[in-house]
């Protein structure tokens, strides 16, 4: 872990060069603003059977996983 | 090759067993994994039918290799990853659905660093691969195993993923092109999700001609990938270049390398081309930007991994202890690291310095990008700053590994197309590569560039 604390010290190091990049205030305040969305319309979705086979493993119409507690 | 299978002159079977023969062969550690002989004799009597009934195209019967990281059903799909080393796919991904409709033959899965997050195929988790041109030396990454494949002759077309870097760096060092197509324009359906607003499936091959054949079987909009799109560009050549300024003078590029591209550029003006230096002043700061957004992204995308529904799983008592012992003692160094690095700047307190900032600068270089390729056929520039290094030179040092990948993130960070094509060799035959940057879905400029440096190197 402490391999990995250094690692990432001299990775932020190295990303913190943008701090000194300057812009507008506003391009920062706005960043991620610009969303993209899709039409409020009804579509049709895949049937949930279809989704259920594409699961690795299933039973009686639920996806199986590994048991997590005994 | 295609000739001669509609000839006659040569079968899908033998053309396979002779790539296979060779890939089985090979200690480069290119492939993960080569298929068992009936699955592939499966597709080589699909590909054959396919020649007996007229209904062939040029991908039929080719010998083709999927990176790691892409699906294809009821086959082990691992990311070359602990984590995932008993997954198997549930589905194809969609280039492997039109890849299996055109008739090719899909003979194995290629070693890759883990999870796409790497430069060399040293972060696997199943060794390294070796360079096909030395090897003492890597063969780039994250798509390694696939560049090494090509170069080596295990295969005609392998395909890789690009998220910064990760098909035309490896294409580079070994020698072959590598495309990194639009953003948008190839469906991610079926790819282990790295950095979502990054990630892109290309092809590697060995001349350009290939690179075009099978981008345009596989490219497309896709109902199973929102981000998809079916645009294309054809604006004619200007035969108008840029460069960056500041590519040259300050100690960052191999002398040998820099002289290579040095007289690529008068051979191209030989040619009619011009070439300017422009101001693109963000340009540099997109390592940065990258490595703030792609772990950010990454430790959204590996948070699936957690012991409960995908691949293994440590023995524990608790549910947080199954999450922390699953992913500590399965995932590499380099995952941990980035997984780390993108909770940090996106973690309350930080998130507006790092993360916000980093999208913000990120629209600012893709609209430079964008304004020069209004004037300019595409932005050139050599594919890395040196040609291949050694095998464990840089794997203690990520930040060191990470400035291999100076030239290549920006085409990531702007979602345009890129492609990197040999220029040349060092005297220790070494290859170089030189890297254009085009319009977004200008795919067929890149390509015009690509054969005319074929033409020309």
């Amino acid at each position: 872990m402490a391999t990995v604390g250094k690692d990432i010290g001299a990775i932020l190091g190295f990303v913190d060069t943008i701090q000194t990049v300057q812009l507008g205030g506003d391009q920062v305040a706005d960043a991620g603003k610009n969303n993209v969305f899709r039409d409020d319309a009804v579509q049709a979705l895949p049937a949930s059977h279809d989704l259920i086979e594409a699961a690795p493993l299933h039973q009686d119409h639920f996806v199986k996983v590994p048991k997590v507690i005994e | 090759m295609h000739n001669k299978l509609k000839n006659g002159e040569t079968t899908v079977a033998a053309l396979v067993a002779e790539y296979v023969d060779r890939a089985k062969a090979s200690d480069l550690n290119a492939f993960r994994e080569i298929f068992a002989d009936a699955d592939i004799a499966a597709q080589v009597a699909i590909a054959q039918n396919m020649f007996a009934d007229g209904t062939a195209t040029a991908m039929t019967g080719m010998p083709i290799a999927l990176k790691d990281n892409i699906l294809f059903a009821e086959h082990t799909v691992s990311g070359s990853s602990k984590i995932l080393e008993h997954y198997v796919a549930s589905y194809d991904a969609t280039v492997v659905t039109k890849m299996k409709a055109a008739g090719a033959v899909i003979i194995g899965r290629t070693n890759m660093d883990e999870f796409a997050m790497g430069s060399s195929t040293e972060n696997s988790a199943y060794g390294p691969s070796k360079n096909p041109h030395d090897t003492t030396k890597v063969p780039g990454g994250s798509s390694g195993g696939s560049a090494a494949a090509v170069a080596a002759g295990l295969c005609v077309v392998a395909f890789g993923s690009d998220t910064g870097g990760s098909i035309r760096q490896p294409g580079a060092f070994c020698g072959i092109v590598g495309l990194l197509p639009t953003y948008g324009s190839v469906s991610r359906h079926g790819l282990i999700a790295l950095g979502s607003s990054l990630d892109v499936i290309g092809p590697m091959a060995h001349t350009v001609a290939d690179a075009e054949a099978f981008y345009t079987a596989f490219k497309g909009q896709d109902q199973y990938d929102s981000t998809s799109v079916a645009e294309t560009s054809t604006r004619p050549l200007k035969k108008k270049l840029a460069m960056p300024k500041n590519i040259f003078g300050n100690g960052g590029l191999d002398p040998e390398l820099e002289k290579n591209f040095k007289d690529l550029l008068e051979k191209l003006k030989g040619e009619g081309y011009t070439i300017d230096e422009v101001d693109l002043p963000h340009f540099a700061d997109s390592l940065a930007v990258y490595y703030i957004l792609m772990p950010a992204e990454v430790s959204s995308n590996l948070a699936r991994l957690d012991g409960i529904r995908y691949g293994d799983r440590a023995a524990s008592t608790s549910i947080n202890d199954v999450y922390g012992d699953t992913r500590g003692a399965l995932f590499g160094i380099e995952t941990r690291r980035r997984i780390l690095v993108g909770t940090y700047v996106l973690s309350h307190g930080y998130y507006d310095a790092y993360y916000n900032k980093a999208i913000a600068l990120r629209a600012t270089i893709r609209a430079e990008l964008e304004n020069a390729l209004q004037q300019y056929d595409a932005i050139l520039t050599p594919t890395t700053p040196t040609p291949a290094f050694g095998i464990g030179e840089k794997v203690n040092d990520p930040v060191s590994m990470y400035l291999s990948d100076l030239f290549t993130v920006p085409a990531n960070i702007a979602q345009h197309p890129a492609i990197s094509i040999p220029s040349g060799k060092s005297t220790a035959g070494l290859p170089f590569g030189v890297q254009f940057i085009g319009p977004r879905f200008g795919e067929a400029v890149l390509f015009e560039l690509g054969k005319t440096i074929e033409n020309i190197r």
